[in-house]
């Protein structure tokens, strides 16, 4: 009996995790590439451009960051978007407007490079409005295809 | 009768996730890709080939000996609920293994098999060691060293911490037998040494176990719950002026103690200043405690600051918007950011609310 009383609450664990939305690996896309700090940066915005978007900012966010392992200046997150897909949101959906412009956030770990972004897929659970998934789908697209431009650059 | 009574309800929802799960899986050819896969969804942690970085090192001949496929497959699918390691639940079974089987090459290791046999043991004797022997280690309530799958920031020095033992992904993946092998053998490479050459006897590993095992049955997960959220944004009206509601933010955000880095049309540097929407303002804003607090956290936080206020005007309405910081635990899975994003959540809507009220 207290075996099966266990196993039961293995199985229902189980079945917690995988039934708990909040945990999906997809609402974060995170890769590494094998270039270092300063050579990923330039990589990265070269990548984002090759996909028509404009970068706007690479904003130092590393203040103190020694204090958590790192060295100062290894972390930058990048701004990129394109005006009109800005004022095409701004006019439909203007709730979307504090996660843009677009943003990846690069920071060096030793002698590689870690990028971050939110998938902007995972905005999709707030604004149901499939005129607003298309463009959602597309900058994921784009946006995996720019990290792994810059994932695959230090193979 | 009582099989049916504990098993059959979870049974049968597992079965027809996995069946759900596995619907559009059947895909015939040579197989996953393994190293790809490895590449795509876990060497941003893990490192290239499991050297280790902000996750675990995995490429650890001691570690791959002590672990069964199972532990590490279900690690995969079910991750470290709240520390930072995800649920990949979208992978398919095939190529968890193909993930599996490709770690499992890159340190020489005997390929362990532990059986589910539940061990027995007196769990409230195994608390009392626990407190002796583990808890300084792996916490009171086996809830882990800071570090490791908690901060996305731990230390680089340190190569391993001690897991989180209460965590449910680790209770559902780890056999009661492979947690013992750990106890009675330890791990080379790590402080985590034999309890045997400490002077405890099976018995006592046994006790050990079943203190470990009991965590689901008591834990209080309500603490440390990730709490989603329903809005992805704070949005106020304001009752006054684009420049009234400008100047009203930047004195409502010093009054909170935080410095304004800048201000700027939400379009600058993406068009012609001359294009800009003189509409659509973003000011930027931080300081310094609270931000090193945040980046200490988990780094990854860096998406969401500096913070940021966007205003829009339209049609003579005012809108001040800011993300909702509620969101960064789920988003990235570290519970440790649930007062991070309270703290935060409440700054920002006093903020908001004396700038635009």
């Amino acid at each position: 009996m207290k075996r099966l009383r266990i196993i039961s609450g293995c199985l229902l664990i189980l079945l917690y995790l995988l039934c708990s939305a909040s945990v999906l690996a997809s609402d974060l896309l995170m890769v590494r590439s094998l270039l270092a700090y300063p050579d990923a940066q330039p990589r990265l915005e070269e990548a984002i451009r090759e996909q028509g978007y404009q970068v706007s900012e690479a904003e130092r966010v590393d203040i103190d960051l020694v204090v958590s392992g790192f060295s100062p200046g290894n972390y930058r997150a990048i701004s990129y978007g394109k005006p009109e897909e800005i004022n095409k949101v701004a006019e439909q959906h203007p709730e979307l407007l504090p996660f843009l412009p677009l943003q990846i956030v690069l920071f060096g770990e030793r002698d590689t490079s870690l990028l971050v972004a939110i998938s902007p897929l995972y905005f999709k659970k707030f604004f149901h409005d499939p005129e607003l998934d298309i463009l959602l789908n597309r900058w994921n697209q784009d946006l995996q295809t720019i990290m792994e431009t810059v994932r695959d650059a230090g193979r | 009768m009582s099989f049916n009574r504990y098993l059959f309800i979870p049974l049968l929802a597992i079965v027809l996730l996995a069946v759900v799960a596995c619907a559009g899986s059947t895909k015939k050819g040579d197989g996953p890709d393994g190293e790809r896969l490895f590449a795509l969804n876990c060497s941003a942690c893990h490192g290239d080939r499991g050297k280790g970085g902000v996750g675990v090192p995995l490429a650890l001949h001691d570690f791959l000996e002590s672990v069964d496929d199972d532990y590490l497959k279900l690690t995969i699918r079910t991750g470290r609920y709240g520390r930072v390691m995800p649920a990949f639940w979208q992978l398919k079974d095939d190529e968890i293994q193909a993930i599996v089987d490709t770690i499992r090459t890159w340190a020489w290791a005997s390929k362990p098999k532990f059986s589910n046999v539940p061990v027995e043991g007196n769990a409230r004797r195994g608390g009392e060691l626990f407190a002796k022997f583990c808890a300084e280690c792996h916490g009171s309530d086996g809830e882990g060293g800071a570090g490791t799958g908690l901060s996305f920031s731990r230390p680089r020095d340190l190569p391993i911490l001690a897991p989180a033992l209460n965590n449910p992904g680790f209770l559902a993946a780890a056999s009661d037998q492979m947690i013992k092998r750990t106890l009675m053998r330890g791990r080379n490479s790590t402080p985590m040494t034999s309890f045997l050459d400490k002077g405890l006897t099976e018995k006592d590993i046994d006790d050990l176990v079943a203190y470990i095992r009991s965590y689901p049955l008591r834990r209080d997960v309500e603490a440390t719950r990730l709490q989603p959220v329903s809005e992805a944004v704070i949005i106020r009206e304001s009752a006054h002026s684009l420049e009234q509601t400008l100047q009203r933010l930047r004195h409502a955000i010093g009054g909170r103690g935080y410095s304004v880095v800048r201000e700027q049309y939400l379009e600058q540097g993406l068009t012609q200043p001359d294009d800009e929407q003189h509409g659509l303002r973003v000011i930027y804003f931080t300081s310094l405690k609270s931000l090193s607090d945040a980046m200490d956290r988990d780094s990854r936080i860096g998406l969401f600051l500096p913070n940021r206020i966007t205003v829009r005007e339209h049609d003579s309405k005012i809108m001040v918007m800011m993300p909702n910081p509620k969101q960064l635990p789920a988003l990235f899975n570290n519970t440790a950011l649930n007062e991070t994003g309270e703290r935060m959540y409440q700054d920002y809507v006093a903020i908001l609310d004396e700038a635009a009220l």
